[in-house]
């Protein structure tokens, strides 16, 4: 007797509708899974059996046949466990055929016949609303998670017992409660930092203009505190930001159980020893990397000079076009990869140059290596330096007490309507051409970057920065002109040469 | 007669006593200061060769091939036959003309980490001892070596460069355009080490006591605790006729703690130019030493940052806004100013004084030679 329903297979991000064709014939007892099923599709003839003997249904002895079409499709991972065992227990009769109309399943089975959470329900639902599904059933643990998709039934099941109870019409599903609460979430807030003036000032310039930022500072210094505090700056995330990053997690397995959707933008801190795959997605079954994990939020990138150059080169695509693209024999995905850069570093190897409390150790061969580690084309697309300082407990409880997320966020959120209105993009994402446009200054404004050029050596790169910037401390003031005063911050917080940099050599 | 062991192949009673020399000087692996010792003991130059010790004759070829001379004591030129050094030297390599007698010429030494106010005292001070007619003598390193070579060509005036590696190999790199422009500046090369020498650590402390050889008196512009600048100054000291002349610091600046340490062995302080001038004979008229740093034409905050920053050492801004009690608006406005006016430089590890105060530079630094357009200025940042 044939059975048939339906589920998902995911590819990056998306998930394919596939169909679960269960089989029982004559012939001696066998299971055949056709349909490019990977490993751990195939293991699924094991766990299923065991299942069955622990849940009390009898193994059908004959010749089963699942197949997955299409069958040009590569199949990966354990959520097929569910769909197949329903199929089966439609195809020996257990159930109705009938309970199989317009079913989708999603799930892993335990020999115990527990139905485990699995990764990608999120997309699994999208794809199963896309076909119009009369019902999705996915793991108790994922309940959340399908129900995050509006105008699709889902239900959840812990056990294939209860299953196929469920089919036969004795039982029911878990089903999904009213929506979580939609309060914000609380952030870190920008009022736990005390001094460190321009380091504040530049977040908030960054998050108005997007524009990425490099911290330099000794060790102690609060630089991924600094950086930890730029998320929350940044406007709330719209629903479909949010369901977008939420399917990022749930495709890279990150979402806990009973997560709901992610309201807060992310932080992303790899370490830098992190590969290019774990960096900006791979693996034999691409899987999303941490540029993708950080969509819609910040990439952290602490000790900057350490990261592989293999790594930095690696971040120029999603710094330029916003999503990563990752390709295979078999496939070539594509995730998404829009996120607000922070870099740290420290000033040298030792991390003390510069610091009054101790000497720095580092011979002028190790300061010229750093300094050409810490150059290279990633630097092109920071915008911001500022130097992160270690207070002393005396100068920390002298500062005056500091101005929370939510004043600065008000001051951003407005920035950022100008720049909409006046342009359709933040300014830290205008090209030259745009900035001639909508970058004039006046004319002392000018006057001060051309003496710039002169004098500090401001490169045709650095001056075009200099100008987006300007026009962001602009925005943030609610002018419309670029002033001179907004061009000198916006130099204040330019490019500056890093000590052992040959090329910064004073004779 | 038998050859001792350990001779070369080509060697034969018969090869003359500069053939044999030649060979020696371009033996790979010796300590030049060593050999020249037992040439001064009276040992036979033949008996010191090796088994690898090179063929006089390709010797020869090399050297004219990279227009290199060998220069030995009794040669004509040979710059110090008034002032032997010690360790004794046998032999040096020259590019260029023959260094002049050391009675023509001044060494200014310092460290290459040297902050960058030491270092342009270091090439003010060239500049002008190479107005006053003066050879400088430096190593060839970066920092105060370059700032030194840098300021006597700005003059116009001739350099004398000691390396401590074979004359040939770009070391450090980053001075090879330096040491072009003393050769065609009429300056000079000079190393004991045979072409194709690598610069080797055991190298450097030897090369210093030939700078102190080839010059009348050492300024040590910088000198860290225990630092080569050291070395050549003591060697300048030991030899008597050598003057040692030192830019005093404050007790906390560590590129002052070997000069303080020299003025307090008995080494001469210099305060400017105007003093080493006096100091090498020459009757000075003009302008005392402005020895309170003023930077005129500055206004408050300016003028309390460029104090805070007298040292030369590189220094925070938030270190800054601290010891200046200036508001960080304002004290980020007194920042950009002082950059635009050329007086201090802003770097990733902090601020950090570049020009000297006005009276003190002999050749204040020039603006970069930036041309007026943006979009033609060289990527440097």
């Amino acid at each position: 007797m044939l059975a048939r329903l339906a589920t998902a297979a995911l590819v990056g991000l998306t998930a394919h509708p596939v169909g679960v064709e269960v089989d029982i014939g004559r012939g001696l007892p066998a299971v055949t899974v056709v349909g490019l099923g990977g490993t751990a599709v195939l293991e699924a003839r094991d766990r299923l059996r065991a299942a069955f003997g622990n849940t009390g249904y009898e193994w059908p002895d004959r010749r089963i046949t699942v197949s997955l079409p299409p069958a040009d499709l590569p199949k990966q991972g354990s959520g097929f466990d569910l769909p197949i065992a329903i199929g089966l227990l439609a195809a020996a009769g257990w159930v109705p055929p009938a309970a199989l109309t317009g079913l989708w399943a999603i799930g892993e089975l335990g020999l115990g016949g527990d139905v485990r959470a699995v990764k990608g329900v999120l997309p699994a639902a999208l794809a199963a609303r896309r076909s119009s599904a009369r019902l999705l059933v996915v793991p108790q643990a994922n309940l959340v998670e399908a129900a995050l998709v509006p105008d699709l039934p889902v239900a959840g099941a812990a056990s294939l017992g209860q299953v196929g109870e469920w089919l036969a019409g004795r039982a029911d599903l878990g089903r999904p409660g009213p929506p979580p609460d939609p309060a914000f979430p609380p952030v870190e807030d920008l009022a736990d930092i005390r001094g460190q003036h321009q380091a504040r000032r530049a977040l908030e310039i960054a998050a108005a203009g997007a524009h990425n930022l490099l911290f330099t500072g000794p060790p102690g210094a609060g630089k991924t505190m600094l950086a930890r505090r730029l998320p929350g700056l940044l406007p709330p995330l719209e629903q479909d930001e949010a369901l977008e990053v939420t399917q990022v997690f749930s495709a890279a397995g990150l979402l806990g159980p009973d997560a709901g959707l992610i309201r807060v933008r992310p932080f992303r801190a790899p370490h830098h020893a992190i590969s290019v795959a774990g960096l900006v997605g791979g693996g034999q079954v691409p899987r999303p990397g941490e540029v993708s994990l950080a969509n819609h939020g910040v990439l952290f990138l602490d000790e900057l000079p350490e990261f592989s150059r293999a790594a930095c080169e690696a971040l120029r695509q999603p710094l330029e076009e916003g999503e990563v693209t990752v390709s295979r024999a078999m496939t070539s995905v594509r995730f998404p990869a829009n996120f607000a850069m922070v870099a740290a570093a420290n000033p040298c190897p030792c991390g003390h140059l510069g610091d009054s409390r101790f000497a720095c150790r580092c011979s002028l061969y190790d300061l010229h290596r750093y300094a050409s580690r810490l150059s290279g084309p990633l630097l092109d697309r920071i915008d911001l330096y500022v130097q992160a300082e270690r207070l002393t407990a005396d100068e920390l409880t002298r500062a005056p007490d500091a101005e929370p997320t939510a004043a600065v966020r008000a001051r951003v959120l407005a920035a950022r309507a100008l720049q909409r209105s006046r342009q359709g993009a933040e300014n830290g994402r205008l090209t030259s051409a745009d900035v001639a446009v909508h970058c004039q200054v006046t004319k002392p404004a000018r006057r001060i970057l051309v003496t710039a050029v002169d004098r500090l050596g401001l490169s045709a790169r650095g001056f075009h920065r200099a100008l987006r910037v300007a026009r962001t401390v602009a925005d943030l003031a609610g002018s419309e002109r670029v002033e001179e005063h907004h061009v000198r911050e916006a130099l204040s917080l330019r490019h500056l040469p890093i000590i052992g940099d040959r090329e910064a050599q004073l004779v | 007669m038998t050859a001792a062991e350990g001779r070369p192949p080509w060697w034969t009673p018969r090869v003359g006593e500069w053939e044999v020399l030649l060979a020696l000087a371009a033996t790979p692996g010796s300590l030049p200061a060593a050999v020249a010792t037992r040439l001064a003991e009276g040992r036979d130059p033949s008996s010191l060769l090796r088994a690898h010790s090179p063929d006089p004759g390709a010797v020869a070829d090399r050297l004219r091939a990279l227009g290199l001379r060998l220069l030995v004591p009794g040669d004509e030129g040979w710059p110090l036959s008034a002032t032997p050094p010690d360790p004794p030297c046998a032999w040096l390599f020259v590019a260029g003309p023959a260094p002049p007698e050391a009675a023509a010429s001044v060494a200014v030494v310092g460290g290459r980490r040297a902050s960058p106010l030491r270092q342009a005292a270091a090439r003010s001070i060239g500049a002008g001892l190479a107005r006053a007619g003066w050879c400088v003598v430096s190593g060839g390193a970066v920092g105060v070596d370059a700032a030194a070579h840098a300021g006597a060509l700005d003059a116009g005036g001739a350099t004398v460069v000691v390396l401590g590696c074979g004359l040939d190999v770009p070391y450090p790199r980053g001075n090879t355009g330096l040491f072009a422009k003393v050769l065609a500046s009429g300056g000079s090369l000079v190393s004991e080490h045979p072409p194709g020498s690598q610069p080797r650590a055991a190298n450097f402390l030897p090369r210093n006591r030939l700078i102190a050889a080839l010059s009348a008196a050492v300024v040590v512009a910088e000198a860290a605790e225990d630092s080569g600048s050291l070395s050549t100054a003591r060697a300048a000291g030991s030899r008597g006729a050598g003057r040692v002349l030192v830019l005093p610091g404050a007790p906390w600046d560590p590129g002052a703690a070997g000069c303080n340490q020299l003025i307090r062995d008995g080494a001469t302080l210099v305060r400017s130019l105007a003093d080493i001038l006096e100091e090498l004979g020459a009757t000075v008229t003009g302008a005392p030493p402005n020895s309170t740093g003023a930077w005129p034409g500055l206004d408050g905050p300016a003028r309390a940052v460029l104090t805070a920053l007298i040292d030369g050492q590189l220094v925070t801004s938030g270190r800054l806004a601290a010891v200046t009690e200036l508001p960080p608006p304002t004290l980020d406005a007194a920042l950009l100013d002082l950059e635009l006016a050329g007086l201090i430089r802003r770097t990733t590890a902090g601020v950090q004084a570049i020009s000297l105060p006005t009276g003190q530079a002999a050749s204040p630094r020039g603006p970069p030679s930036a041309g007026p357009a943006a979009e033609e200025h060289k990527e440097v940042d």
